[in-house]
């Protein structure tokens, strides 16, 4: 491929540790939790009552016109865009009677989630309709005469990318990923490659999910795979401890600008690091489940470093998926220590899912950007409630997590890892600017 | 460097690899397979059935054949997914095993992909939760906490697992053993379109040698306001969907003057790219090569109403030269804005319009995310048999000049433009060229 070098000019965060991307790592290298009890809707009678829910959180006019047509997590996602996009300077240079970006050349690349409408809009559909209907077929048939379609169209996941190209007036390559869980680390890979194949010169990318809603939170409750540490929902996410029972839903978003590197300098933009390699494989076992082996996660890593032209001893820090579940830890674990062991020691470890909870589909972006400011500030965030680490441990010794307490450390280069649900493995490796 | 690849341009990548087409199977109201498809597009047929009587006429939608379960890799996975997933994953392991993709087929599988396009949640998908919701009205008034107090009493996590988007990727990954790169794109109409790119994109950057791509629909949920008010982006319904006022099967008339809107269609669309050596060397079929895309987005507003140029449509087309001897194959469902509008796109494009146009929507109906990738196997089917089916029940365009036919034509030349334009505002083209041995 070109020698294209694609760098970070830009970062925006919404998250349940802070509604900016300086509050929000603020938080995270404080250690602070965004899990509390949930607040949009009443689970005193779940098994799950506890959530990272964003906070205090107003559309900027700003970011988007017109909020009526953003469900939540796009409102997240629009906000973290328009955050990502001031801060390149490239929404001003856009704005500017003189602007001189070629939009064939600036394009979107975004993570979903799966978008389900809320019950309480389903439910102010339904109102209209036969509603006393005891056949809950008629019922459903009936609702299918009344929805308004402008409503599908905002819960629709892939209209987050129209709304952006359409806010930025971009009309480069547009692409809209749902892969669960990779779902935002697969959305900033294919915009590496996008622009590492000359497709595109800037892409707006990341990922934007609210799993904090009553449905998608009862599916995961069912399956059994959120926490129910009710009593203490700060040290309910607990990714690598051994008194982890789950993982905590959660929801936000975080776009980044990604640049072609000489187009960046020739504009005088700030550049964060580089993305200089990124690997995408499929586990191809079980759509719930990881190969007891660690296959595909560890291909992954693998594949990123080959892309990257680095060895693993290349590697100082790695923002893990660390979910908090039983099955990734322990996987994911293994797939890190195969990598790394011969290298004779570890990279520092940590998942920042243990403050932020699981975004899915915008973990992925989140992370990356925890990744890129670590190499920025030359700090490691804790993975907080991290007590008693009971995976990692190989006969080459055990993983360095960097646990409870910040670490400053300085970062050169940080990999980023996403497992998804159905399969897909991401890994994205960042490196300083020399 | 352009942004579009051209024939030959592996050199993009740093190597000389190209792709081909070396399998398709193609899932619609037509019926099963690529070639029964193409046949009855020949034979100018449709197959649209009545879904109910409404404000406007009769509406009618296209289904395919209910899928067998013994097409299923595993019997049970038709628990935990939807239809769309069901017909898409019958069509990809249908389009991979037909040359000899799968478990065990002596090709490593980190060396193929798959990448896949999917249509999203959709309100049936979501009518477990209706009768709760129901039951939590209270005098006229919705309560949000009786809805959570008891949604646990009520819905099963397979609901959950059905609701997942990337179903098809997974399952057709976990049966025919694919172990390489893979994603699943939510691009709408381009999402069939947006997977071939990134699977031709994988093979020639050399992180694949085969690449399982396509893309499934199951529409025919019709979420249709009877309140003429109610508008859908570019398009109010009523402009958009085809009624029929007699309760005869309605006519979709792509670029035709009387174009009075398309039927809503479900479907499905794989098809197996390859490294061409790779497919020389084991003797695979080659249907034809690609050796051109492109992928933009609108810019604009994705829910602009009436006539408008789409500049995804403008973008992905500004590195072609057709030729007069080259066919486009157009989105072309009918609707009047959205004809219209891809015909402005065009316009903007080309000075001259000498080559030929076709649609095949006229007779598929508009299969949404399975549209478009089911004309790329159309257009191989077209190279091989030198036929372009006619555009069904067109006569005559509202703006001069365009080569559209009615009727079976000839097609002696090389290349094939298949382009099609996203609700979300994206539009992306793909060439396919014939192979000459």
């Amino acid at each position: 491929m070109s020698e294209r070098t694609v760098c970070v000019t830009g970062i925006g965060i919404v998250s349940p540790v802070g509604n900016t991307r300086e509050e929000a790592w603020k938080n995270i290298v404080q250690g602070v939790s965004g899990t509390d009890y949930i607040s949009q809707f009443d689970a005193s009678q779940w098994p799950t009552r506890i959530a990272c829910e964003v906070k205090d959180f107003h559309l900027d006019k700003k970011a988007f016109h017109d909020g009526s047509l953003l469900n939540r997590s796009n409102e997240f996602g629009m906000q973290s865009a328009y955050e990502a996009m001031v801060d390149s300077g490239l929404s001003d240079i856009l704005e500017s009677k003189n602007n001189p970006i070629d939009p064939y050349r600036f394009g979107v690349s975004v993570g979903v989630g799966i978008g389900t409408i809320a019950p309480q809009e389903l439910a102010t559909l339904l109102r209209g309709t036969d509603f006393h209907s005891t056949d809950d077929f008629k019922l459903a048939s009936s609702l299918e005469k009344t929805v308004n379609s402008k409503l599908l169209m905002k819960n629709h996941p892939g209209m987050f990318a129209g709304w952006l190209a359409s806010r930025w007036n971009l009309r480069g390559p547009t692409s809209t990923i749902h892969t669960a869980c990779a779902s935002s680390g697969q959305s900033l890979g294919q915009a590496y490659l996008q622009i590492k194949r000359s497709e595109a010169d800037i892409m707006l990318a990341g990922g934007a999910d609210s799993l904090a809603g009553e449905l998608l939170l009862a599916g995961f409750c069912l399956l059994g795979a959120l926490s129910t540490r009710n009593d203490e929902p700060a040290r309910a996410s607990r990714p690598f401890d051994r008194d982890r029972d789950g993982f905590v839903a959660s929801e936000g978003a975080s776009m980044l600008v990604l640049e072609e590197k000489e187009h960046a300098l020739r504009r005088g933009a700030h550049i964060y690091a580089e993305v200089v390699g990124y690997g995408e494989t499929q586990s191809a076992y079980r759509i719930t489940d990881l190969p007891p082996d660690g296959r595909g996660v560890k291909e992954a890593m693998e594949d990123a470093l080959v892309q990257a032209g680095m060895v693993h001893s290349d590697i100082d820090y790695i923002n893990a998926h660390g979910t908090s579940t039983e099955l990734n830890d322990r996987i994911e674990a293994l797939a890190i220590s195969k990598v790394f062991s011969s290298r004779g020691c570890f990279p520092y470890i940590n998942s920042t899912k243990s403050e932020t909870g699981h975004l899915i589909s915008a973990a992925g972006a989140l992370e990356a950007s925890f990744s890129i400011l670590s190499i920025r500030d030359s700090v490691i965030p804790p993975s907080i409630n991290l007590d008693h680490p009971d995976c990692g441990k190989s006969e080459y010794g055990d993983l360095r997590f960097v646990a409870n307490k910040k670490l400053n450390y300085p970062v050169k280069v940080a990999m980023s890892n996403s497992v998804g649900f159905g399969g897909t493995n991401t890994s994205l490796i960042f490196k300083g600017i020399d | 460097m352009d942004s579009s690849y051209h024939a030959g341009l592996g050199s993009v990548f740093g190597t000389d690899r190209s792709v081909v087409i070396t399998s398709s199977y193609i899932s619609s109201p037509l019926g099963e397979g690529t070639d029964i498809n193409f046949q009855s597009l020949l034979e100018d047929r449709s197959n649209f059935t009545k879904a109910e009587d409404t404000y406007y006429g009769s509406l009618y939608k296209g289904i395919c054949q209910d899928p067998k379960m013994s097409d299923l890799h595993d019997r049970k996975v038709s628990k935990v997914i939807t239809r769309k997933d069901f017909i898409g994953i019958v069509a990809a392991l249908k389009a991979a095993t037909k040359v000899g993709i799968g478990k065990d087929c002596g090709i490593n599988p980190e060396r193929i992909s798959v990448y896949s396009g999917s249509a999203c949640t959709s309100t049936d998908d979501l009518s477990p939760y209706y009768s709760l919701i129901k039951k939590s009205y209270t005098a006229g008034q919705y309560d949000p906490k009786f809805f959570g107090r008891h949604l646990m009493e009520e819905v099963s996590p397979m609901v959950m697992l059905q609701t997942l988007m990337n179903n098809i990727l997974c399952y057709v990954s976990v049966a025919l053993d694919i172990r390489g790169a893979n994603t699943n794109y939510l691009d709408f109409q381009t999402s069939g379109l947006r997977s071939v790119y990134e699977g031709a994109c994988s093979i020639l950057s050399g992180r694949s040698d085969v690449a399982l791509v396509g893309s499934s629909s199951a529409i025919p949920e019709l979420f249709l306001d009877p309140n003429p008010e109610d508008k859908l982006g570019s398009n109010n319904y009523k402009d958009y969907l085809c009624f029929s006022k007699d309760g005869t099967s309605p006519r979709v008339k792509p670029y035709d003057r009387s174009r009075s809107g398309t039927v809503m269609s479900e479907g499905a669309c794989f098809l197996v790219l390859e490294e061409k050596n790779h497919a020389l060397r084991r003797g695979a079929p080659i249907l034809g090569e690609i050796s051109y895309m492109k992928l933009n987005a609108g810019g604009s507003s994705a829910m602009k109403e009436g006539s408008y140029v789409p500049y995804g449509v403008v973008g992905s087309l500004s590195g072609t030269n057709i030729d007069k001897d080259d066919l486009l194959i157009g989105y072309g469902i009918g609707a009047r804005y959205m004809d219209q509008n891809e015909l402005m796109a065009y316009s903007q494009v080309f000075d001259s319009h000498d080559f030929m146009l076709y649609s095949s929507s006229g007779n598929f109906g508009d299969m949404a995310e399975a549209g478009n990738i089911s004309n790329i196997a159309v257009a191989t089917k077209i190279l091989e048999t030198g036929q372009i089916p006619p555009t069904s029940n067109f006569v005559c365009s509202d703006e001069p000049g365009w080569n559209i036919s009615g009727h079976v034509e000839p097609f002696s030349g090389n290349n094939i433009y298949v382009t099609g334009l996203s609700l979300s505002g994206t539009g992306c083209t793909i060439k396919i060229s014939r192979v000459v041995s």
